[in-house]
Formats: structure tokens, C-alpha cells, sequence
């Protein structure tokens, strides 16, 4: 198969997997009945009904009145579950972070790109909501925003324009901490002389304006100027930075060790984000525990949730389990998917199970992939729980969503069914009776398919049609993949 | 309560294990009540972490303002500060607070280092760079261990000595209250004065976004070019901080220099410094220089009344490459600076390269300087906290100062001692591994009778004997002991016959029962014993039963059963005194034959198994024989016991007698037979031995969980057994009249000796008969009572037929013996009245059976009362014992016995790490037993 053959299939599967959704209009009402609800915020529910009317959830109970005119799916033995929200992604991004270590002028918008696999992949895991914001390796990066996996440009696909703006306290590559702080504090000192002479420059203006000259020091000078400044004179640099110090903007900060909280905390406290800060946290932090807990700010955990650690003098390897660290410590996280790699760590549901089997609670452990990153993104108004007056983005499970042996089946946005696995043409080419030839996307994509693929082919032969053999199917290729 | 009794009622409940766990959980609840009752009125406030009483063999305050050390030493902290300091014995302790006890221990204020590569230096290209905080480097989350082992409690953080001004340094201790770890953020301007910092990178400014207005500029020269650039460099950028166009390192140099940060220079070259002292004096500013490779050759501009020196000793042993150093002048070439710059200005600290553990190790260097241990523990304790600014917190044992603590094994500066415990700010922020190594040093190490190391030591890991000689190995960590002048170790005494733990109960055990099962965790009168110096004790019944008890051989300390179990079975015990010499050996071949018999059994069995090993290992097919072979067993002559009894059982728990039918046929003097109840579906077999006048046997059910019933029973008057059946701990009459002298022909299914795969299949275990293989197997040996020289004959006679190994107890006329027992190497317990009259004369046992050869070993027959058992040695010396003898007697001597010179008895390698430390000759009047180690542990 040429090159060329190879990006026409990708982009038919994408157009046919998405394109179908994203352009549909949705139902006026739609009644999803009989299914087992786990609300995640309120009582689980055994058996009932979540009405959805224009996009949003306005009835859920055990016995709602479904209007006449509402299109029942029935989804009896399925268990519905709030859409799932990845609280901190760049894998929307071509890549991660720029060279440049400062670079808040630059928005996540300018490189979405709609047509990436991993918006794909994102929908099937039941991920419904993504925070795409500039990676850790960076000193500031640029603003983010959050998105659903669905649309064909970045504008239909967008969600919220937020965002927030990147800022870590651990080094950039090829830099140290010593560098990073002394580069974070210098941008802000350096921001708040270009403020000075902004606000110097505005009332010098504004002196030429009726002719007059300048007739108080420069201290006097900027603090009247300072009142004169509109939002329109900041240049493109210093723009988003204003956003931030004034509280416009969040701002996720990235710690790799302890060491870093009291560094990030100092940090938002000297410059005034601290009201919005959230942290993105790498493993190691647990050990700041007591300080994260005292600011109350939102935790994202990263993807790894074991933290390795060798006694340098007995030679004994500790492992800690990150998030019940943090469970223990009554902190509401937030985990991550794995950003690479084909393992059960991908699945956002997984990493909540892994939680339980380590003796997180499960009202915890769903909790940390649903409503708390909605809440870090300040956004659990509208998402992270299937309550009365949300967002109507539901997850439709084959069984319970932190049982591995489940499936997605359906998933719902805005109330538009925008995925279900009967019609994944993807997977019906996985695990279909005649696969020859493997359609291949971009580079990476690619790889990861192959290898499943191959996985499956090991695994069983046999033909599968239907929708429910090939969700076995998938079952099997899932726990070879746990296995491997 | 007769605790043997009641461990049979026991056992039918709990398993063997569950008793131990229920003694010694029991014993440990015990005592934790009676402690926190003692002490109550203590808990309320000493619960905090950071207050404690810190007792130690010596306190160094190193503060050259007061007393420079204590010994016995004392440090009061309350709240993480120090409140008081001074001598044990004279400054009252505050009741409400925990005491720590290190009765061998050196106590110092938690060592400073002025100079560290704990961060590493920044990646900045500025050639002068005031923005670089070392601080931002510092993880105070990280594992600073292996910097705490090495006493480390507090440490300069360098930004890096690469650049002229490399950034800002910081002061942090290692650990402690996380809120009070970083004592100074910005401790200093940084600079160096070396060819390092030449030539440094261009200086290139990105601007971003760039645009035709915003040009990426070509990187700017920066200075220094050569050591006529430093100054000139400082002066510049200190120049352009005080402009209108400062930038931010600009800014962050200048706000530093206007408050008047002490200025830090690195130098190592006499040029460079001169150059920075000259540069700090005319500045006027507090300052000190770091490094001073070649300050001897300017001791003029060094010293007490200019400009500071932190000296960097490097420890070319330990570079990255070499193994001892390239230059084999380097240690005295930095000797000789040091004797000159001797001052109360000079502070030590470890080289570049080089890891703050070792700081203790390379200040030790500057002894060889001729510096005295005062001036070099101040040297890197309260002179670099003067130095670094934070002398008001750590750096002295004094005062309102910071409970900056570490506790070193041994001496201050031995490399023989490491640090057991550091605290900071009064908490617990290291503590030694345990490695349970234990280096204990004595005047005499007695190893064993025959041999005595003077100035010696003994290695004790993991429970072990590692190491015994003059000098031994001292693992990081160890513990380390001193007996002083004139102590004595000698390894653990024995008591070779005594009843430690049994509570009086006088109940003499069948052979099957093992006292090794009723032992806890050592209690109070276990540990009375171990303090005395007897470590362990060959525990025996105070009365054997007729078919002889088993003994155990225990430690007498230990926090685990298991530990302080020996040996569960070390001997059979007959008691055969005051019985007819004839008798004695009569009965005691019978019992011998029934054991051997058992032995052959499994020989045969063992040989049959290698057989068969050798058969499968070559490949060979077994041929699997029947499963089991039935053979009628025809009758024989009348004797006492073959033939039909009619039984009547009563009492126990049955409501009313029940009857059976026995059969039993008499072979040697094994019975076999079968008993049939009325309603029960077939009958049972019954095996078990009769000696002519008491029958045991045992009903063999083989249910599992369910020991077999057992019937004991004696033979009054013809054709008549009475006697007890015991079914799961209860017991029931037994009454038997025979009403058949025939043997009545049975079937005698025998038990399928061949597995599956054709492997044989063990013999029965017969627990009775279990002690006995052993010690027909040379195992153990058997331990016989006798007084008079015909029992001691008889019992000689008996075992040598059998070749078993003996000990006799008691055996007050063993002198007549004395060649045949040196020549079967029969040991002697002798009585505890040790010299008694004959003849009209004084006779020492003891001493005439140990000159004549005779292994002697020494006893208590008593419980607790064992600890006055060393006063037994004492008095033999005094009597005319050789001390060598006595030792003997009671060490050496009893392991043989028990033939168990590979656990004790010696202070040897590989065996158990049970010692005394005596203060003086052991059998001496005026010694005392100054410690106990029992399998490696004090005995407190």
C-alpha cells in the first residue's frame, strides 16, 4: 500500500467515525433506559433512566416520565457513567512543547489538529472532555483549552477557550532548577518593568494628547498611567502573563519532587495566580503531601502512579503507591492516562482501578477521572457527573467501568450518540474476518496498531461479525496486552 | 498449676504454635501494662517527639565558651532546643521526659559543612549571575542518608564555583522539621578566583518573539579572560547592578550586596588568594575564602585576625579513578598549610568531588597535622556555623541553641566508630541500620579453656559469632562495647540440668512430650538467670518417666520461642537411682532394643530410599510391589498378655462403662492386636510394648487432627490390666480381664510400604520411641541419674551394648569409674554439693573427676535459682579448681555433653553469640557481670 493510499484510509475512517456525529443534529429528546447509573456524584442507581432534552441531562431516576415524543435507546445490562475527563493531554499537540523555554504568547488553538488518532482513541476509551494544554518540558508555555474528541476543525471541537497557561518549577531538558526559578522570576520581574513603562509610555500619551509635559517623577507617572492602559496595548508577549497575575488565566504548574511544591506555592503567592493555580504533580511529590493538602488547590497525579525509590544505604527499593497518598491525606486528585505506550495504563478507568486495588476507595477512585478534573478545570458546573442540568456526556459501559473486562459501548456528547462500537469501523477492521492489510495513520499510530493487531491475530483466528463477539474479542486482546 | 497437665489440656484446643503465640502475647501485654503503669505519671507530656534526656558515655559541647566536654555526659532537649547540658550524674533529669541511653556513645553537636556538591552547579551562561539562588536546587524532600550517617547535619549549598559570580548560596540542615530545614536562603555571594571561571561562554540574549525590531544579538564577551579579570569583573557587574539598566541578575546582585551578604570566594592558588583576601578586606566586607590548596604559602593574610579560611581537605584515597591519589605528597602537603593556619578562624570541610559523609574522615586528616581533636571537631562544628551565620542555631551543644545531635558508637574521631543517631531539631532523622552487629572488646577474651586473647574482641552479627581475635572487623553501625580495663569475656555459662520454667511441676513426662513446647518468650525469671550469666539451660522433667522424658536444651533470653529453643529433643533422661543395679540395666536394654528396633526400621527404610534414588536417577523402571501384603499370624506359646480380654471402660466423660473386646499377642516385648466395641463396624488395631509388668499401647484410628487414644495399664495379679486410656486429653479407667490365654489368629493388613512411583514409603513415626533413634543414632545422648558405683556400672554396661553416648547426673562415686568414663567419654554432672566428706576427708568432686579427665559439667536442679549457679564456679576454684576447668565445666564441656559444640559452649565463629563480660577474672570475688549477650542480644 503506497503512502498516499495509506492517508486516504485514515482520513475515510475519520470522517466516517466522527464526521457522521459531529455533523448530526441531536435528537430534541432522547431517554436512555434501563441501564445501571453510577452518577458519581449521588447514589448509584440499579435501574433507570437519564432523560436528555437539547444537549443536557433534565431528568435521572429509577422512574422518569419519558415525554412521547423522546427517541428511547434501551440500554438494559449497560451501566452508564459519566463522560470521562482528561484533566492535562498534549498528545492533541504535533508536539508536546517548543524549544524556546519561555513562550506564553502561544494558544494550544494554532495546533489542534481534529484529525488525530488520538481523539479517536480518546472517544472509544470514553473520554469525552480534553484539557489540551503544552507539556512539563517547558518554563511558561502557552494557553490551553479543553475539547471534546469530536468535530472537524479546533472551533467545533472546543468546548471551553479557557484556559489556563503552563508553568513549571521543575526543570526544562537540558536546564536545572537553579536556571528554571531564576528564569520564572526574571520573566516576572521583567513584566513588571515592561508594565512600569507601559504605563509610563500611556501617560506620556496621554500628556501629547493635550499638548502638555511631563510633570511628576516616573513613580507617579506609572502609577497614573497605569489606569490608562487597556487590555489592547499589551503585546503578544506580555498579554497572557497579565491574564495570569490579574486572575484571568488558571495556571497548571508542573513539580516533579517535593522540593518543587514550596517552590510553585512560593511562586503563584509572589506573582498572584495563587487563587488559580492548580498543580500537575510527578510522582515523587507525595512526599510534599502535608503542604499540597494545605493549599487546597487541585491535584492532577501524572501518569505514573508508583513511585521507586532505593535506600542508598541498605540497597532496599520502597515503592509507594501515589494516589493513596494522597487518598489518605483527604486530597481530591485527579489521575491521567498514560500518554504512550499501548499498556491498560492508557485507559483512564484502568488507572482508577489500579487505585482500588491499592486500597483507594471506589467512590474515590471514580471520582478522580470524572468529577475532580472537572473541578480542576473549573468546570464541574457543566461536566464530571451525570446530575440534572449537565452536559448530557455519558459513557455507556458494557459492565462496570472499573471491571477491565467492560467495554465502551456508546458514548454520548452534548446528548449526540458520537460513538458506538457497532459502527467503529476501526475496530471492525481489528478484529473482522478478512483483515489483509492494516490501514495506517501517522507514524506513531501506526506502530501501535500493528502491534495490536498482531496481538490479536496470535491470539484467535476465528471469525467474529457481530458487535458482541468482537467486544469479547477485545476483551481478550486487553488482557493479553495487561499480560505482555 | 501443673503446667505440663495443662498443656495437654491445651493442646487439644490449640495448635503447638498457637500456645506459644498465646504465652508470648500474654507475656508482652504483661509487661507493657506494668510499664505504662510505672510510667503514668510520665506520659502525659513526654509523648512529645522533639523532648527527650539524651544519656551518653560523653557529651562534646564544642563550645570553646564553656565546658568542653562531659563524660558521663547528659543533653535535655524540650521542643527541639537544648535546655540543658552537663554531667550525668550531677544535673537532675526532668521527670516528664523519655531518657535515651547510650551508655558507649559519643555525643556531638551535628557536624557543619561549609562546603558542599550536594546540588549541582547551574547550566546559566552569566559570567556574573546574582539571580541564581542555590536554594531552588535543594530538595528538602530528598534522602540525605548516607550524608546523615556521616554526621552531617547541616551543609553549605554552592551554586556552582564555574562562573566568577556564580549566584547566591544557602545554609540547610538535612533534616529535622521540614519548616525549619533551610536556615538561610541567601547565605552569600558566591565567587570564585580561579582559571575555572576564564573564558567564560558568550553571553547570548533570545528574544522572543523576534521581529525586524527585535534582533537576536550575537553573544557578548564576557570577563574574566585571566585572573587580572576578577576583580575588575566584580567591580563591573557590581557597577552595573547600580544602574538605571540593571537586569535581573544586575538587580538580584545589587539587592544582596546592599544587605550585605557576606562574600564566599573560592581559591585555591596563593596568587588568588591574595587576590580575594585584598578584595574583601577593601570592600569591608564580612567575608571567607573556600579551598586554600596553597594557603600555607599566605598564613600572613590568613588567620585570626584577617580574612576566614573553610580549608577543603581532600582524601585522595578516595578519588573517582585512583586508589590512592596521583600525588603521594598530597596528604602532607595539605598537613603542612594546616599547621600553620591552626586557628581558631579556620574551619574543615571535604574537597570538591568529594561527599559530605566523609567530612568526619577528612577533618580526622588534620590530626596528623598536629592539630588536637578540640581544634579539628570545632574545625567542622562551631567554627564553619560562625563562618556560615549560623552559629546562633547549630554548630555547639548549648543553650536555647538547636537539638542538633549525633551519636557516634565510639570515639569522635575513630574510624572505628560510626554514627548510631542523628537528631535534628530534636527529632529522630537517622538511625543506623540495624545490623545487629555488636563488636564487644575486652581486656581477656577467654575463647575457650584453653585458649585466652588478651586485648582481644569478639564479632557478633545477626546472632552469630563472626569474628574473634585480637582485632576484628567493624561493620558500619556496629555496636561497639568496651568491658574496660581488667573485663573478661567468657562465652555464655550453661546449666547442664536444671528447670527453668517449670513452675514446680514435678510430673514426670512420657517420652513423647518435648519441655521445649511449654517455653514463651523469656520472661522475668528467665531474663534473672540470663543476667547472671548463665545463657543457657539444659531443661529437664525433675522426675523421668519409666520409659525415659525427653530434656531440651533453651537459651535463657530471647523475644521468640523459636530463638530460644536449642535443641527440642537434646537427650533422654532415666532416672535410675535407688533402684536394683541388675534392674537397671535390665530395664534399660529393653527400652534400648524397642528403640533400636525402631531404628532399624527406619535404616532400612533410608536405605531403601537411596536405592531407589540411585534406581530412578539411572533411568531405571521400579517395579512397584503389591500394595499391601495380608498375612495371618499364627499363635504361639502362653505368656502374660496374648490372648482375648474383655475390657470395661468407665468414668471420664462416658455416662456409663461401656465394654470392648481385646486381642492382643505378645512379640518380645511389642504387643499387637485388634479391639472390637459393640456397634462399631470393625475393629481397630492396637500396637504399643509391655515390659513385663505395664502395658502401653496405643488404639490406632489414624483420624487426622486426632491423636491416637492411648491406654496405659499395669498387671495386677494374672490376667488382670488396670489402668487409664487417654482419649484427646481426657482419661478413662481401663479394666481387662482375660478370658483367653489362646492367641486368637487375626488378619494383619500391613501398611503399603511402596508409593505410587515405586518410592518407599517412611515407616510409622512412634513418638515415644522418636528421642531414642536419635540417640541410638549418636545424636543425643542418653542422660542417666545413679548415685552408686554398681548403678554406674550397670548404666555403663547397657549403653555400651547399644553404643549410645552418656552423661551421668549426680554420680557421686563416679571417681571409681574415672578410666572407663575418660575412656567412653561419659560426662559427669556432679551434684550440686559439690564437696561432701569421705573418709574423714574434704571430697571435691569436681575437681578429682576433671584432673583425672573427666568431663564435668556444673548443675542447679534448680529454676530461677540457676543464677546463682556461676557462684558454684567461683567456690569450685576456691576449693582447688583449676579456672580453666571450671570454665570448662561450665561451657565447653556441657556443649559436648549435648553434642552441641556447633551452637555454644565457645567463643568461636559460626557459633551462637552468647557472652558474659565480666569486670574482672571471672572467678574472682570482686567480679561483677557487667553484661549478657544472649544470641547476639543484651540481656537488659
Amino acid at each position: 500500500m503506497t503512502a498516499r493510499n495509506s492517508v486516504i484510509w485514515c482520513g475515510l475512517i475519520a470522517l466516517s467515525l466522527c464526521g457522521s456525529a459531529a455533523l448530526a443534529t441531536p435528537p430534541a429528546k432522547l431517554a436512555l433506559q434501563g441501564g445501571r447509573i453510577i452518577p458519581v456524584v449521588g447514589d448509584e442507581i440499579a435501574s433507570g433512566t437519564i432523560l436528555i432534552e437539547n444537549g443536557k441531562i433534565t431528568a435521572i431516576g429509577e422512574k422518569v416520565d419519558i415525554p412521547f415524543d423522546a427517541m428511547v435507546v434501551d440500554v438494559t445490562g449497560r451501566v452508564l457513567f459519566p463522560g470521562m475527563v482528561d484533566a492535562h493531554s498534549s498528545r492533541g499537540l504535533d508536539v508536546p512543547n517548543e524549544q524556546l523555554p519561555v513562550t506564553p504568547f502561544l494558544d494550544v488553538f494554532d495546533a489542534l489538529d481534529p484529525s488525530k488518532l488520538y481523539f479517536e482513541d480518546a472517544l472509544r476509551d470514553g473520554i469525552t472532555s480534553i484539557h489540551v494544554i503544552v507539556d512539563n518540558n517547558c518554563v511558561i508555555g502557552g494557553v490551553s483549552r479543553v475539547v471534546h474528541p469530536i468535530g472537524l476543525t479546533p472551533d467545533e471541537m472546543t468546548q471551553d477557550v479557557q484556559t489556563s497557561l503552563k508553568l513549571s518549577v521543575a526543570p526544562k531538558r537540558r536546564s536545572d532548577r537553579m536556571v528554571q526559578m531564576a528564569t520564572l522570576r526574571e520573566t516576572f520581574l521583567e513584566l513588571s518593568d515592561y508594565l512600569g513603562d507601559l504605563a509610563e509610555t500611556k501617560y506620556e500619551e496621554s500628556l501629547e494628547d493635550k499638548d502638555e509635559k511631563i510633570d511628576v517623577g516616573p513613580e507617579e507617572a506609572r502609577a497614573r498611567g497605569r489606569k490608562l492602559i487597556r487590555s489592547v496595548d499589551y503585546d503578544d508577549k506580555h498579554a497572557n502573563l497579565v491574564k495570569l497575575t490579574g486572575g484571568q488565566l488558571g495556571a497548571f504548574v508542573y513539580c516533579e519532587t517535593g522540593g518543587d511544591v514550596g517552590r510553585a506555592i512560593r511562586l503563584a503567592k509572589d506573582n498572584g495566580f495563587f487563587d488559580r493555580m492548580t498543580f500537575v504533580l510527578g510522582a515523587a511529590c507525595y512526599k510534599a503531601v502535608e503542604e499540597i493538602k494545605a493549599t487546597t488547590r487541585p491535584v492532577i497525579l501524572g501518569p505514573e502512579l508508583i513511585h521507586r525509590e532505593r535506600n542508598e544505604l541498605t540497597g532496599e527499593i520502597i515503592e509507594t503507591f501515589v494516589p493513596k497518598v494522597f487518598a489518605d491525606a483527604r486530597i481530591k486528585f485527579s489521575l491521567l492516562p498514560h500518554p504512550d505506550g499501548s499498556l491498560g495504563e492508557r485507559y483512564l478507568n484502568y488507572q482508577a482501578a489500579r487505585c482500588v486495588r491499592n486500597g483507594v476507595t471506589r467512590k474515590k477512585a471514580l471520582a478522580s477521572i470524572t468529577i475532580n478534573p472537572a473541578k480542576a478545570l473549573g468546570m464541574n458546573d457543566r461536566i464530571g457527573s451525570l446530575q440534572v442540568g449537565k452536559i448530557a456526556n455519558i459513557v455507556v459501559f458494557s459492565g462496570d467501568p472499573l471491571d477491565f473486562n467492560s467495554w465502551v459501548d456508546q458514548v454520548y456528547i452534548n446528548g449526540i450518540r458520537a460513538y458506538t462500537r457497532d459502527t467503529d469501523v476501526r475496530l471492525k477492521r481489528l478484529f473482522g474476518e478478512e483483515t489483509s492489510e492494516v490501514p495506517s495513520g501517522d507514524e506513531k499510530e501506526k506502530v501501535d496498531n500493528e502491534v495490536s493487531v498482531k496481538d490479536s491475530v496470535d491470539q484467535k483466528k476465528p471469525t467474529v461479525t457481530t458487535s458482541e463477539k468482537a467486544g469479547t474479542e477485545k476483551k481478550v486482546t486487553d488482557e493479553s496486552k495487561q499480560g505482555s | 498449676m501443673n503446667r505440663i497437665d495443662s498443656y495437654f489440656r491445651f493442646s487439644s484446643f490449640v495448635s503447638t504454635t498457637g500456645v506459644g503465640v498465646f504465652v508470648s502475647r500474654a507475656s508482652v501485654l504483661c509487661r507493657l501494662i506494668i510499664m505504662v503503669g510505672l510510667l503514668s505519671p510520665a506520659v502525659a507530656s513526654a509523648n512529645d517527639k522533639d523532648s527527650f534526656v539524651l544519656v551518653a558515655n560523653r557529651v562534646i559541647t564544642a563550645n570553646d565558651r564553656g565546658v568542653w566536654s562531659y563524660q558521663p555526659g547528659v543533653v535535655i532537649v524540650r521542643q527541639g532546643k537544648i535546655i540543658a547540658v552537663g554531667d550525668a550524674s550531677k544535673l537532675p533529669k526532668p521527670s516528664d521526659l523519655r531518657v535515651i541511653q547510650f551508655p558507649d556513645a559519643t555525643v556531638m553537636p551535628g557536624l557543619v559543612c561549609a562546603a558542599s556538591d550536594l546540588i549541582n552547579p547551574h547550566t546559566g551562561d552569566e559570567s556574573t549571575a546574582g539571580g541564581y539562588l542555590a536554594i531552588d536546587g535543594f530538595d528538602p524532600y530528598g534522602s540525605y542518608d548516607s550524608a546523615l550517617a556521616g554526621g552531617v547535619t547541616t551543609v553549605h549549598l554552592n551554586p556552582g564555583h564555574h562562573r566568577l559570580l556564580s549566584g547566591q548560596g544557602a545554609v540547610v540542615k538535612l533534616g529535622g522539621p521540614r519548616d525549619e530545614m533551610v536556615l538561610l536562603r541567601q547565605a552569600d555571594l558566591t565567587v570564585t578566583f580561579s582559571q575555572a571561571v576564564t573564558n567564560p561562554p558568550r553571553d547570548v540574549t533570545y528574544t522572543s518573539p523576534s521581529s525586524s525590531d527585535l534582533a537576536i544579538l550575537p553573544g557578548v564577551r564576557q570577563r574574566p579572560d585571566s585572573r587580572m579579570g576578577f576583580a575588575i569583573g566584580l567591580d563591573e557587574a557590581l557597577e552595573r547592578a547600580a544602574g538605571e539598566a540593571a537586569n535581573f541578575h544586575g538587580k538580584s546582585l545589587g539587592n544582596s550586596w546592599n544587605m550585605k551578604t557576606p562574600l564566599r570566594i573560592h581559591a585555591e592558588r596563593a596568587a588568588d588568594l591574595r587576590a580575594a583576601s585584598r578584595y574583601i578586606t577593601r570592600n569591608g566586607r564580612r567575608g571567607y575564602l573556600v579551598g586554600g590548596s596553597e594557603a600555607g604559602l599566605v598564613t600572613e593574610l590568613l588567620g585570626d585576625d584577617s580574612v576566614p579560611v573553610v580549608y577543603q581537605l581532600g582524601l585522595a584515597m578516595r578519588g573517582m579513578l585512583d586508589d590512592i591519589g596521583f600525588d603521594p605528597e598530597a596528604i602532607d602537603a595539605d598537613l603542612a598549610a594546616l599547621r600553620k593556619l591552626s586557628s581558631s578562624h579556620l574551619a574543615l570541610a571535604v574537597s570538591r568531588g568529594l561527599a559530605v559523609s566523609d567530612l568526619r574522615v577528612a577533618a580526622g586528616l588534620a590530626l596528623r597535622a598536629g592539630l588536637s581533636e578540640r581544634q579539628v571537631i570545632e574545625a567542622v562544628t562551631s567554627v564553619p556555623a560562625k563562618l556560615l551565620g549560623v552559629a546562633d542555631r547549630v554548630g555547639t551543644i548549648a543553650v536555647g541553641r538547636d537539638a542538633d545531635l549525633i551519636i557516634l558508637s565510639g570515639g569522635a574521631l575513630s574510624t572505628s566508630s560510626h554514627v548510631r543517631r542523628v537528631y535534628i531539631g530534636g527529632e529522630l532523622a537517622f538511625d543506623a541500620p540495624t545490623t545487629q552487629a555488636i563488636v564487644v572488646h575486652a581486656d581477656v577474651v577467654w575463647v575457650s579453656p584453653d585458649k585466652q586473647i588478651e586485648h582481644g574482641a569478639v564479632l557478633i552479627e545477626n546472632g552469630k559469632i563472626t569474628a574473634v581475635g585480637k582485632t576484628v572487623p567493624h561493620p558500619p553501625f556496629a555496636k561497639i562495647i568496651d568491658g574496660g580495663p581488667g573485663s573478661y569475656v567468657t562465652p555464655g555459662f550453661i546449666d547442664a540440668y536444671g528447670h527453668l520454667g517449670l513452675d514446680g511441676d514435678s510430673s514426670a513426662p512420657g517420652p513423647e512430650f518435648s519441655l521445649s513446647r511449654i517455653i514463651g518468650v523469656a520472661g522475668e525469671p528467665d531474663l534473672r538467670v540470663a543476667a547472671s550469666g548463665v545463657t543457657s539451660v539444659m531443661l529437664s522433667p525433675y522426675a523421668a518417666s519409666s520409659q525415659g522424658s525427653q530434656v531440651s536444651f533453651i537459651k535463657t533470653a530471647g523475644q521468640l520461642p523459636k530463638l530460644r529453643t536449642v535443641r527440642v529433643t537434646a537427650g533422654v533422661y532415666f532416672d535410675m537411682v535407688g533402684q536394683d543395679p541388675i534392674k537397671v540395666a535390665e530395664t534399660l536394654s529393653k527400652r534400648f532394643e524397642a528403640g533400636k528396633k525402631y531404628l532399624e526400621k527406619w535404616k532400612k527404610y533410608e536405605k531403601e530410599l537411596t536405592e531407589w534414588k540411585e534406581k530412578r536417577a539411572k533411568g531405571e523402571t521400579i517395579i512397584s510391589k503389591p500394595k499391601s501384603e495380608e498375612t495371618t499370624e499364627a499363635s504361639s506359646d502362653a505368656d502374660p498378655i496374648t490372648g482375648t480380654w474383655s475390657v470395661s471402660i468407665s468414668g471420664g466423660p462416658l455416662p456409663e462403662p461401656q465394654t470392648a473386646n481385646l486381642r492382643l499377642k505378645l512379640d518380645g516385648d511389642s504387643v499387637e492386636g485388634r479391639i472390637s466395641v459393640p456397634g462399631a463396624p470393625e475393629d481397630v488395631k492396637v500396637s504399643g510394648t509391655f515390659d513385663g509388668s505395664h502395658l502401653s499401647a496405643e488404639i490406632v484410628l489414624d483420624i487426622d487432627g486426632m491423636a491416637n487414644p492411648t491406654i496405659e495399664a499395669d498387671l495386677v495379679g494374672e490376667d488382670h490390666l488396670v489402668g487409664k486410656v487417654s482419649v484427646q486429653g481426657m482419661e478413662i479407667d481401663f479394666d481387662a480381664a482375660r478370658t483367653d490365654k489362646k492367641d486368637v489368629q487375626f488378619k494383619v493388613v500391613k501398611l503399603k510400604t511402596r508409593g505410587k512411583d515405586g518410592r518407599p514409603l517412611p515407616p510409622k513415626v512412634e513418638a515415644a520411641l522418636e528421642p531414642l533413634r536419635q540417640a541410638l543414632g549418636k545424636k543425643i545422648p542418653i542422660i542417666v541419674s545413679v548415685t552408686s558405683a554398681a548403678e554406674i556400672a550397670s548404666v555403663l554396661k547397657a549403653t555400651h551394648d547399644f553404643e549410645l553416648d552418656v552423661v551421668l547426673i549426680g554420680a557421686e562415686s563416679a571417681e571409681v569409674h574415672a578410666s572407663a568414663l575418660v575412656e567412653k567419654n561419659v560426662g559427669v554432672i556432679v551434684p550440686k554439693q559439690m564437696v561432701r566428706w569421705r573418709n574423714n576427708k574434704r571430697y571435691h568432686q569436681a575437681d578429682v573427676l576433671s584432673r583425672q579427665g573427666v568431663m564435668v559439667a556444673f548443675q542447679s536442679d534448680g529454676e530461677d535459682s540457676a543464677r546463682s549457679l556461676p557462684l558454684v564456679g567461683l567456690y569450685a576454684v576456691e576449693r582447688g579448681m583449676s579456672a580453666d576447668a571450671a570454665l570448662a565445666a561450665f561451657t565447653s564441656n556441657p556443649a559436648k555433653m549435648f553434642h552441641l559444640e556447633n551452637r555454644v559452649g565457645a567463643l568461636k565463629v559460626g557459633l551462637d553469640g552468647d557472652l558474659v563480660i565480666f569486670s574482672g577474672h571471672p572467678f574472682e570475688l570482686e567480679s561483677r557481670v557487667i553484661r549478657v549477650m544472649v544470641n547476639g542480644e543484651e540481656v537488659k
